[in-house]
């Protein structure tokens, strides 16, 4: 079987303001079929900028490159700009980290999954009346946790909470069925309940559909409980590729010291070590 | 949990015009401006009406009559009843004003957010091009623009959107540059939505409050220029009764029968004042930064 995502050799480059240049994703490989997969790594390893570059929205300063970079046979690299209007929402959707900063704040929300559906719909080159898509809009909701879809959908942005705001932006990606999902921190706003909610949510949504999906986190144990695979990303590179469920017995000193620095129940209650780090690893080696 | 659900979108609205209302309310100068914009407006529909006389028929018997129980505000060098012609007058004031908003206006917002939102060499060249329009004072090029096409309204309303676009391009650029990185619009560029829906529908909006402020600022200027443009003869042509063109035929009279400049002046003076009382009052309830009313 064909894989849905596959990546070799990525790397992103920024120029920095002596001339030099800023590697931030270092060659860079990954290949998924219709996973969930999860990258780990701490703030500056280069998940979101990975995930970024597979929806081609990276900063206009950054440099791109890869030796292969295929979704479901279409090369992103020569996609046009028609290619990838119909690539990003349709193929390939993607949930940010804030909804106070992801949603618009002058638009109603029912307006905002709307604008997604019809979108959507365009896309595939059918026209779908207002009605009809807020109808679409509020069954939605109501798969999402949202009890009173129709009071939710007229209120802005800044009238409901952080978790019900993730939720509506969860929506926003499903309405139109991708096959890919990146989810970039999209928990990391959200207190431990809803986040645990959130992820069911997620979790539930993803298999029942089938669809692959990319978790961003830097929550190791979290990523280890959700996700299928994890790979661990330290300065741009991938450091370790790892089933979830193998965690407890990663290799790579890297992945030990950031499961060894996270404080457990029941732990030792001293001070928690420090994550050593190595140059050795920005070459790759472990 | 004691707050009532909102019925209709109707009702929302209705909530946010009603606490909008009662913030206007809180400011006595902003009340005065709007008053002033709508008696301006009430006295333009109703001019016919409220006239006492014609504007434009002359009484040679009544020729600079002081204002009087016949003549409220006097007569001008023909006999023509000044109140009436400024009441007729308020008329092309309004049309210069939003023949010169709705011009300047959605021109400059398209330059500054086209120009805020692609960046690079789109924004280098659009806005130089604000640079020249801004580099030139406004009445000079006003002028040099009518004295090309030629004097009269609509020629004057074209030479002042000439002149007031830059400052909407400036002031939308800067509102697209707040939001253009912000995670909403990369959101909503992950629906898949073009570069045109984005700006169309998710950064104009952004600038719309700033515009509103910056257009009721900008009335109380372009009727000074309109009636500058009056006054040199530029603008609206005699016999029109448009209130600049009005100041400058008194002029000769100014010492002996100085109601023919100065009531249009001062109506000129309420207007302006006016809206600026108006700007005041909407920046203060629209602008997040200045705080007052929170």
């Amino acid at each position: 079987m064909m894989p849905l995502l596959q990546i070799e050799g990525l790397n992103v480059a920024f120029t920095t303001e002596d001339g030099g240049e800023a590697r931030a994703v270092r060659d860079l490989s990954l290949t998924m079929g219709r996973e969930k997969l999860g990258i780990v790594g701490e703030s500056g390893s280069g998940k979101s900028l990975t995930a970024r570059a597979v929806l081609g929205i990276l900063p206009h300063l950054a440099r791109v490159s890869a030796d292969r970079m295929t979704f479901d046979g279409i090369d992103l690299q020569a996609a046009n700009r028609r290619q990838w209007r119909r690539l990003r929402g349709d193929r390939i959707g993607m949930i940010l980290q804030d909804p106070r900063h992801a949603l618009n704040p002058v638009q109603r929300i029912g307006d905002q999954i709307v604008e997604s559906i019809r979108l959507g719909a365009a896309n595939a080159g059918k026209r779908l009346s207002r009605r009809v898509a807020w109808a679409q809009a509020q069954d939605m909701l109501l798969s999402v946790d949202i009890r009173d879809p129709a009071r939710v959908m007229r209120l802005y942005p800044h009238e409901v909470s952080g978790g019900m705001g993730q939720r509506v932006m969860i929506a926003i990606a499903f309405v139109r069925q991708p096959d890919l999902l990146i989810a970039d921190e999209i928990t990391s706003a959200l207190d431990v309940t809803i986040q645990t909610r959130v992820l069911e949510l997620l979790d539930q949504m993803v298999s029942q559909r089938d669809m692959g999906l990319i978790f961003i986190s830097h929550d190791l144990p979290l990523v280890a409980r959700f996700c299928d695979r994890v790979l661990v990303m330290y300065a741009g590179r991938v450091v370790e590729e790892i089933a979830a469920s193998d965690l407890a017995d990663a290799k790579h000193p890297y992945t030990q010291g950031l499961l060894r620095c996270m404080p457990r129940i029941g732990g030792p209650q001293g001070p928690l070590p420090v994550l050593e780090r190595d140059d050795d690893w920005l070459a790759g080696a472990p | 949990m004691t707050e009532t659900l909102r019925q209709s979108d109707m009702q929302a609205r209705l909530d946010a015009a009603r606490s909008f209302a009662r913030a206007f309310r809180r400011n006595p100068l902003g009340m005065v401006g709007l008053t002033i914009g709508c008696v301006l407006i009430l006295v333009a529909i109703l001019a016919p009406f409220l006239a006492t006389h014609d504007p434009y028929a002359p009484d040679f018997a009544a020729r600079l009559t002081a204002p009087g129980a016949d003549y409220w505000l006097g007569t001008d060098e023909l006999g023509r009843d000044i109140y009436t012609r400024i009441l007729y007058g308020s008329r092309i004031t309004i049309f210069i004003v939003a023949l010169v908003i709705f011009t300047s206006a959605p021109i400059g917002l398209l330059m500054g957010v086209v120009s805020g939102y692609f960046g690079g060499w789109i924004d280098a060249i659009l806005m130089r091009i604000t640079d020249v329009f801004l580099a030139v004072p406004k009445l000079l090029l006003a002028l040099a623009f009518v004295a090309v096409l030629g004097p009269g309204i609509v020629n004057a309303a074209l030479a002042i959107t000439l002149t007031a676009w830059p400052p909407y391009a400036r002031l939308a650029r800067a509102e697209t540059l707040t939001v253009r990185g912000a995670d909403y619009v990369a959101a909503v560029r992950l629906a898949g939505a073009s570069h045109w829906r984005i700006i169309s529908r998710h950064i104009f909006p952004i600038c719309y409050s700033s515009t509103l402020v910056r257009v009721t600022f900008d009335m109380a200027g372009i009727i000074l220029i309109a009636a500058g443009l009056g006054f040199i003869g530029l603008g609206a042509q005699p016999p029109l009764p448009e209130w600049g063109a009005m100041i400058a035929s008194g002029r000769r009279f100014i010492f002996e029968q100085w109601w023919v400049a100065a009531m249009p002046g001062a109506a000129i003076f309420i207007v302006s004042l006016g809206f600026n009382f108006l700007g005041d009052a909407l920046r203060d309830i629209l602008d997040p930064h200045t705080g007052s009313g929170r």
